[in-house]
C-alpha cells in the first residue's frame, strides 16, 4: 500500500484525537459531582467504564496505524493512491452549513436556505450564477411553503415569508 | 391465537382511502429520496420523518412503512444505474446489477430487483407477524441482566462484522456510547459531558446524529473528493420488463435469498452485508451460468436483493419483541416508534396491540403500493438520477440542515449536526463504519438502565449480570464467535507447516 508521509501524519492524528477524547470521558468522570440522589449504581460508573473502553480502543487503533493497516473509505479502490482533500470545495460547503445555521433566525427560512444551497452548488462546480439563484430561491420556497403551509411545521420567518402569511391571512 | 383476528382489524384501521393516500404518498416520497445517489434508507427515514409526525399516528404508520420500502428499493436502483450504493446491503446489489446495467439490461435488473423485493417482503412480512408476538412472549420472561447480555451480544457483533477493521468499529461504537453519555443521567439528574453548555443538558438527538454521519458528513466527503470523483448514469435501453427467461432464472434466487435473509436479520448478525453477501455466493453456486457472474447474471441480483429485504425485515422482529434494534434503519424506526408512544419491547404487544397491528398491516400495504407504483414509474425515477450532482449536494444539505432543526426549532442541534457532520467526514475518510455509532447512540442509555436494574435488583451484587441460562448462553456465543476465527486459522497454519 503505497501512502504518502502526509496520509500517515493525518491517521495517527486522527487515532490521537480519538484517544484524546476517551482520556476527556474519564476526566469528566472523575470530575462528575455526586448528587444527593440514591442510585445502585452512580452515574460515573458507566462513564467510567465507556471511558475506560474508547481508551483502550483509541490505544488498539494506534497500534494499527502504527503497524501500518489504514482506513480505506468505503467505495475506494485500497491500493488506488489517496489525493489529498480538496480544501477549498470543503471550506466553502461548510461555510455554506454554518451560514445556515447563523442566519435561519436572523433573516428566515427562505433566504437562509437560498444561501446554502447556492454555496454548496457553487462548491461543487456550478457556475451559472443567475440560474442557480433563481433554482435555491425556488427550492427554498417549495421547501417552506410544504413544510410550514402543508404540514404546518414551523420554520424562522424574515424577509420573504410575510409574502406568504399575507396571501393565506387573505384566503382566510 | 387471535392474533389473525389482531391483523385483519390491522388491515381495517390501515386501509381507509385517506391512509392508502398517505401510503402512495410515503411510497412516493421513500422512493424519491431513496434513489438519490448517497442516500440510504436510514437516512432517508430520518429526512422524512418530521413529514410523519404531523399526520395522526395510524396514518403516520402506514406512510412511514411506506417510506422504508420505498427508500430501500430506490437504493437498489441507484446501485444498478449507477453504482453508488446508498447503503451496505446494496452493494452486492450493484455488483452485478450495474453490470447488466452496462449490457444494456438495465430494465430487466431493476425489475428482477422490484419483483424480488416484493415477495421476499411479503413472505418476510408474514414470518414477521408470526415470530415478533411469539418472540415477545419469550422476552416477557427476560430479566435485566439477559438484556444486558443481549446489547452487549449486538454491540459486539454489529462492532466487529461491519467495515473491513474490528478496531475501527469497536471506535465507532464507543463514540455513540460517549454520544449517548451527553446530558441528563435519568437517574440521578446529573449532568454528564455537557462542556458547560445548557442546551447540552438535553442530549444529542439520534436523528440528528444520523442527518449528520449518513447526510453532512457524506457531503463534506464528496466535497473533499471532489476532483477525482465522477459518476455516468446508465440508460435503459429497450424494454423495462424481463423476459420468461429472466423469471425463471429469479423465481428460486428470491426464494433462496429470503430464506438466508430474514432469519440473518433476526439474530444481530451485522446488518445486511453478510447475508446479501452468502446469498451472492451461494447463486453463484448453484447457477448454471457461473461464467455470467461478474458480467451481469440476473441471479446475482435477484437474490441479494431478496435478501436484503427480507433481511430488513427479519430485523424488525427483534426491534418490535425485545426493542433492540440491530441496524441503523431499525434504530431511527424505534426513535419514529417512540415519536408515536409506541415503546417497542415485550410489552408492546399487549399495550399496544392495535397499533403494532396496524403497523405489520401497513408492511403488507406499503409492499404492494411500491410494486404497483414502482414498475410503471422506473423511467421517472431514472430521471431523478440525472439531477446534476451539484444541485443533489445542495438539496441534500439544505434538507439534512432542515430535519436537524425542525425536531425542536432549535439551533444547538443545527450546531451540533455541523460538528458531527465533520466528524461524519473524518468517519468516512478513515473507513471507519457508521452502523456501530448510531447504535451506540440509541442503545447506549438503554443499556445503562438495564445494568443498574440488575444491579438494583441483586442489591449490588455484580454476579447478578451471569445469572440465568440467557446470559452464559449469550456469553459464550460471543467468545466462540470472537475467537473461534482465530482458532481456526492458528490450526490451519499449523497443517499448512506440517504439510510444507
Amino acid at each position: 500500500m503505497q501512502r504518502t508521509s502526509r496520509a500517515v501524519i493525518s491517521e495517527l492524528a486522527f487515532a490521537t484525537l480519538f484517544t484524546l477524547l476517551g482520556l476527556f470521558v474519564l476526566y469528566d468522570a472523575y470530575t462528575l459531582e455526586e448528587s444527593g440522589v440514591y442510585s445502585a449504581v452512580s452515574p460515573k460508573a458507566f462513564e467510567y467504564i465507556i471511558g475506560s473502553f474508547a481508551t483502550l480502543i483509541g490505544v488498539l487503533l494506534l497500534v494499527e496505524v502504527a503497524r501500518g493497516k489504514y482506513g480505506i473509505p468505503e467505495g475506494t479502490d485500497p491500493r488506488a493512491p489517496l489525493l489529498p482533500p480538496d480544501i477549498r470545495t470543503m471550506s466553502i460547503v461548510i461555510t455554506s452549513m454554518a451560514a445556515h445555521i447563523f442566519l435561519i433566525e436572523r433573516i428566515g427560512y427562505i433566504a437562509a436556505a437560498t444561501i446554502t444551497f447556492f454555496g454548496v452548488a457553487y462548491a461543487f462546480g456550478s457556475r451559472k450564477i443567475i440560474k442557480d439563484i433563481f433554482i435555491s430561491l425556488i427550492f427554498a420556497v417549495v421547501v417552506y411553503v410544504v413544510f410550514s403551509k402543508g404540514l404546518r411545521i414551523f420554520l424562522p420567518e424574515g424577509l420573504f415569508e410575510n409574502l406568504f402569511n399575507l396571501s393565506r391571512e387573505q384566503a382566510q | 391465537m387471535g392474533n389473525l383476528d389482531l391483523l385483519l382489524e390491522g388491515f381495517q384501521s390501515a386501509l381507509s382511502a385517506q391512509n392508502l393516500m398517505y401510503g402512495l404518498l410515503g411510497t412516493f416520497l421513500g422512493t424519491l429520496v431513496g434513489v438519490l445517489p448517497g442516500i440510504g434508507p436510514a437516512l432517508a427515514i430520518a429526512l422524512l420523518l418530521p413529514v410523519t409526525f404531523s399526520v395522526e399516528p395510524t396514518s403516520a404508520l402506514i406512510m412511514f412503512a411506506a417510506v422504508f420500502y420505498g427508500a430501500m428499493y430506490g437504493g437498489s436502483t441507484t446501485s444498478i444505474l449507477l453504482n453508488t450504493p446508498g447503503e451496505a446491503g446494496a452493494v452486492i446489489t450493484s455488483l452485478e446489477g450495474h453490470q447488466m446495467a452496462k449490457r444494456g439490461r438495465a430494465g430487466a435488473a431493476l425489475t428482477t430487483a422490484a419483483l424480488g423485493s416484493f415477495v421476499a417482503g411479503l413472505i418476510a412480512t408474514i414470518f414477521l407477524a408470526a415470530a415478533a408476538p411469539a418472540l415477545a412472549e419469550l422476552a416477557l420472561k427476560v430479566q435485566p441482566a439477559g438484556y444486558v447480555a443481549l446489547i452487549l451480544a449486538a454491540f459486539i457483533t454489529v462492532g466487529t462484522l461491519l467495515g473491513n477493521s474490528k478496531v475501527r468499529g469497536l471506535m465507532s461504537l464507543s463514540i455513540g456510547l460517549i454520544i449517548g453519555l451527553v446530558g441528563l443521567d435519568q437517574q440521578t439528574g446529573i449532568s454528564r459531558i455537557n462542556f458547560g453548555i445548557q442546551d447540552a443538558t438535553d442530549g444529542i438527538e439520534v436523528i440528528v446524529v444520523v442527518i449528520s454521519f449518513f447526510a453532512l458528513g457524506e457531503v463534506i466527503y464528496y466535497a473533499s473528493r471532489f476532483k477525482d470523483e465522477a459518476w455516468k448514469v446508465l440508460p435503459v435501453k429497450g424494454k423495462v420488463w424481463m423476459d420468461r427467461n429472466d423469471f425463471k432464472r429469479s423465481w428460486k434466487p428470491w426464494l433462496r435469498g429470503t430464506a438466508i435473509g430474514f432469519p440473518m436479520g433476526i439474530i444481530p448478525a451485522g446488518g445486511s452485508e453478510v447475508p446479501t453477501f452468502m446469498s451472492y455466493s451461494l447463486e453463484k453456486k448453484l447457477s448454471k451460468n457461473k461464467d455470467e457472474f461478474g458480467s451481469g447474471a440476473i441471479e446475482g441480483v435477484a437474490g441479494p436483493e431478496a435478501a436484503n429485504n427480507a433481511n430488513a425485515a427479519g430485523v424488525l422482529v427483534p426491534l418490535l419483541a425485545l426493542g433492540l434494534p440491530t441496524s441503523a434503519t431499525a434504530a431511527i424506526m424505534l426513535v419514529a416508534l417512540r415519536n408515536f408512544n409506541i415503546q417497542p419491547g415485550p410489552m408492546l404487544f399487549e399495550l399496544n396491540a392495535p397499533l403494532v397491528w396496524t403497523l405489520i398491516a401497513s408492511l403488507f400495504i406499503g409492499n404492494t403500493l411500491l410494486l404497483l407504483i414502482n414498475l410503471p414509474l422506473i423511467r421517472i425515477w431514472i430521471k431523478l438520477l440525472q439531477i446534476p450532482r451539484h444541485y443533489l449536494y445542495a438539496g441534500i444539505t439544505t434538507f439534512g440542515l432542515l430535519g436537524a432543526y425542525s425536531l425542536n426549532n432549535s439551533l444547538f442541534d443545527m450546531r451540533m449536526a455541523l460538528i458531527l457532520g465533520f466528524v461524519g467526514y473524518l468517519f468516512r475518510r478513515f473507513g471507519v463504519p457508521n452502523t456501530p455509532l448510531v447504535l451506540g447512540v440509541i442503545l447506549g442509555p438503554v443499556l445503562e438502565i438495564q445494568f443498574r436494574q440488575a444491579i438494583q435488583l441483586s442489591n449490588g451484587d455484580y454476579s447478578i449480570l451471569l445469572a440465568g441460562l440467557l446470559p452464559k448462553a449469550i456469553y459464550l456465543g460471543l467468545v466462540l464467535v470472537i475467537f473461534l476465527p482465530n482458532v481456526i486459522n492458528l490450526f490451519k497454519k499449523r497443517a499448512t507447516k506440517v504439510q510444507s
